[in-house]
């Protein structure tokens, strides 16, 4: 329960994190902390807008979009120490199904609005979630497959990895679900959530013709799926040795370093080429082969 | 498993008709405007000319899937064979290795690992 809780609270926080790292880097003072709760605020108190050809969809979307990110987080733990609110045999491909609910929910509003620019949106999260759900499996199977459990509370409670080569396992994991996090969070290089140019939007061109509450709840929705990302972050680099206080101020180090990498990142490199993206996501899904690979040899005892 | 699948189930159906309900509440007071989407200043219908059809999806996966074609105009030149030249050829040839991208040396690694593991399994190391 613990976790659930610090993953929706942490949500709010690490994009008022990621918001002051920009600023710092930039040299700027950088608007509020709280400011995207400040956005999120206005938007609910806005009346709705709708498109003349949306249906129903379009009103579900949002809702089914926040609700699947939510019961998600519910299935992380964060190490041995604190287990996950739901946990079950084979929960990891139930977690990977939620994220594709929540984006195929997205993709609902953004082809059901029949826009000029939804529907190119929704062409291009749809085509990099194909690129992109490989490495998700991929780098979640090198995990059960060091563990040999299904379930991620058990997954991370026993991913203890102090020997060099699960080090190094941990390191090329935990990089593999940071880069995945700029895909599935449409954060730079892949995406901009900053931009005002339709022909370079991915995630921001589906969600052009949404407004008010529905809109709100996708700005939440993209919080939790930063945090649940985060999460796995720290959970695949913190040894399951370190418990109780030392973890949660692992978690909360953790948070703060992931949001200044990804700060980081938007600051100092340049956007991907639209073109160039699909290249540069399988490359994301290399690394997860890459690690399984090792996982292999690990589980085979080539590699002591 | 199952068992868990279904509260996972359950657990979305009631937390998407709370966020409904919730939402519900909030439009309670204000009215729903129906409009037009923003077309940025293209005035043409969204109609049948514009919705997105299946080819729209799958265009971008035929991008990528399409393979490179690279017309270059090769010199033919005709020289003497020496070793030397033999050597400078097989190094230029194998210098397509060395294309400074990140993603093709990862390709690499990756290649290497399978390698030793198919060379592992067979007993071959």
């Amino acid at each position: 329960m613990i976790v659930f809780l610090l993953i929706i609270f942490c949500s709010a926080l690490i994009v008022g994190f990621i918001n002051k790292f920009r600023a710092i880097f930039a040299g700027r003072h950088g608007y509020r902390f709280f400011q995207p709760l400040r956005s999120v605020g206005v938007l609910l108190r806005k009346s709705p807008i709708y498109s003349s050809n949306s249906s129903v969809f379009s009103r579900v979307a949002a809702p089914l979009n926040l609700a699947s990110l939510v019961v998600a987080s519910a299935l992380l733990p964060l190490g041995s120490s604190y287990p996950a609110l739901l946990s079950f045999e084979g929960d990891v491909v139930v977690f990977c199904i939620l994220l594709s609910i929540s984006r195929m929910a997205v993709v609902w509003a953004a082809m059901d609005s029949a826009g000029s620019f939804t529907g190119m949106g929704a062409a291009r999260e749809s085509f990099f979630a194909i690129l992109v759900e490989p490495a998700l499996f991929l780098l979640i199977a090198t995990l059960c497959l060091i563990t040999g459990h299904y379930s991620f509370s058990e997954i991370f409670a026993s991913f203890n990895n102090v020997s060099i080569s699960l080090l190094v396992l941990s390191v090329v994991v935990g990089y593999g679900f940071l880069k995945l996090s700029y895909v599935e969070c449409s954060r730079v290089p892949v995406d901009d959530p900053r931009t005002h140019l339709e022909l370079t939007m991915i995630h921001e061109a589906m969600i052009l013709d949404l407004a008010g509450i529905d809109l709100a709840f996708i700005h939440i929705a993209g919080w939790i799926k930063l945090s649940i990302f985060s999460l796995l972050v720290i959970n695949s680099i913190v040894p399951a040795d370190i418990v109780e206080w030392h973890l949660l101020g692992f978690y909360i180090g953790g948070i703060v370093c992931y949001s200044m990498v990804v700060a980081a990142t938007e600051s100092f490199s340049a956007r991907w080429r639209m073109s160039k993206n699909a290249t540069n996501i399988v490359v994301i899904s290399a690394v997860g082969l890459l690690a399984f690979i090792v996982a292999l040899l690990l589980n085979t005892n080539i590699i002591e | 498993m199952f068992g868990g699948v279904a509260i996972v189930s359950e657990a979305l159906i009631v937390l998407v008709a709370l966020l409904w309900w919730f939402r519900s509440r909030l439009e309670r007071r204000r009215t729903t405007t129906i409009s037009d989407t923003w077309g940025c200043g293209n005035s043409g219908e969204a109609q049948r000319g514009t919705e997105p059809t299946a080819e729209s999806f799958s265009y971008e996966a035929g991008v990528v899937v399409t393979l490179p074609v690279e017309k270059r105009a090769t010199k033919i030149i005709k020289k003497r064979i020496s070793p030397l030249r033999i050597i400078r050829r097989w190094t230029a040839r194998l210098a397509l290795f060395q294309t400074g991208r990140t993603n093709h040396y990862v390709l690499h690694i990756i290649w290497f690992l399978a390698l030793v593991l198919i060379l592992t399994l067979c007993d071959a190391l």
